[in-house]
């Protein structure tokens, strides 16, 4: 990541030195902005799913549902994953209902609680980052909003294929990462 | 399917109910905890926005599709679709405007279209995601993991150009 982050900002100055020199700081400033925004939104859609979710962990549904869940998320997370149940099963369930924002909150939350302290990625930090970025969803809703917006015949017509191609990319994340990432 | 999350939200401020759980006070107490979240992403989040915007101001990016969109049309995935699938790991608005416009372009029932659809739909923000989640940890260093969650990515967008030529 660091490398990654690295040699974007690098390439991207060194490119700008020689065709605007004078935009840099405004295009770093712009993007600072913008993130500014993009949390501040953050913060208000944070708030209601947080706030929604703690009344259902109060209700004792998280619970049974990680219980119901348990097995499963033994096997795909390791032993690690333990203490992170709930939040890996509230995780997992936003993600499928479409509601990435409501899905962000308890992966941190989980990926904190999977931690070392070492610095170390453990298996079950890489298999949730891997199954959130392969973007597992019931129904792309944004996807099928906008086709509907853009005048499409068919906009739910993509459902199907979107379900499947996550899927086989789901199964092969998942796969990989228990190679990669065996538990000691 | 839209009156899902309705139902979701129903059922439980009925539990909640029968279970005399205060809904107002779980409330309260969940979303208090949004404030220090969101204000400790900032500079996650900025440090990805800042490096995508600079790409985007310095051309990087034409660079980047340039170079790369040869590999991606051999794996299937049509030229018009190559700036698409190299700016979905990074930012999630820009690809959404940038799908908008292939739905302008080219209409959203085209092969073209299907694909840019099928294609946003089974990726996510790979880079967003790798900064966001490991936000609150000392974790800096994803390496395999984060070449896997890419070659997901770049799976899925194959995949998608490919099935939509049979449907």
């Amino acid at each position: 990541m660091r490398y990654i982050w690295l040699a974007m900002m690098t390439l991207s100055v060194a490119l700008m030195a020689f065709t605007d020199p004078g935009g840099i700081i405004t295009a770093m400033t712009d993007g600072a902005e913008t993130s500014l925004m993009t949390c501040a939104s953050l913060m208000a859609v944070y708030c209601v799913w947080m706030g929604f979710i703690n009344i259902i962990k109060d209700c004792g549904v998280v619970e049974k549902l990680s219980r119901a869940g348990s097995p499963l998320i033994k096997k795909l997370f390791g032993k690690g994953a333990r203490g992170a149940a709930d939040d890996i099963s509230l995780n997992i369930s936003a993600n499928l209902l479409g509601v990435g924002n409501a899905a962000t909150p308890p992966a941190i939350s989980a990926v904190k609680k999977m931690d070392g302290g070492d610095g170390k990625l453990t298996r079950g930090m890489a298999m949730l980052f891997v199954v959130n970025a392969c973007g597992l969803q019931i129904v792309p809703a944004t996807v099928v909003g906008l086709r509907a917006a853009a005048g499409s015949a068919a906009p739910a017509s993509v459902i199907l294929p979107c379900l499947a191609v996550s899927l086989a990319t789901t199964a092969a994340g998942i796969i990989l990462v228990s190679l990669f990432y065996k538990e000691k | 399917m839209s009156l899902l999350l309705p139902f979701v939200f129903i059922a439980a401020f009925v539990c909640a109910f029968v279970k005399k759980v205060n809904a107002y006070g779980s409330f309260i107490q969940g979303a208090k905890e949004a404030v220090p979240l969101a204000v400790s992403l900032f500079p996650f989040v900025a440090a990805v926005i800042i490096a995508v915007e600079l790409m985007r101001a310095s051309g990087l990016y034409n660079v980047f599709n340039f170079v790369f969109s040869p590999l991606l049309k051999l794996l299937g995935i049509p030229e018009e679709l190559s700036q698409l699938a190299l700016l979905r790991p990074f930012s999630g608005s820009g690809s959404l405007a940038l799908l908008n416009d292939v739905f302008t372009a080219y209409g959203p029932d085209s092969y073209v279209g299907r694909c840019a659809s099928v294609m946003f739909g089974s990726t996510e923000t790979v880079f967003y995601i790798a900064t966001v989640y490991f936000s609150g940890t000392k974790v800096r260093r994803l390496g395999g993991a984060l070449v896997i969650a890419l070659a997901c990515c770049v799976l899925s967008a194959a995949l998608a150009c490919l099935l939509c030529k049979f449907m």
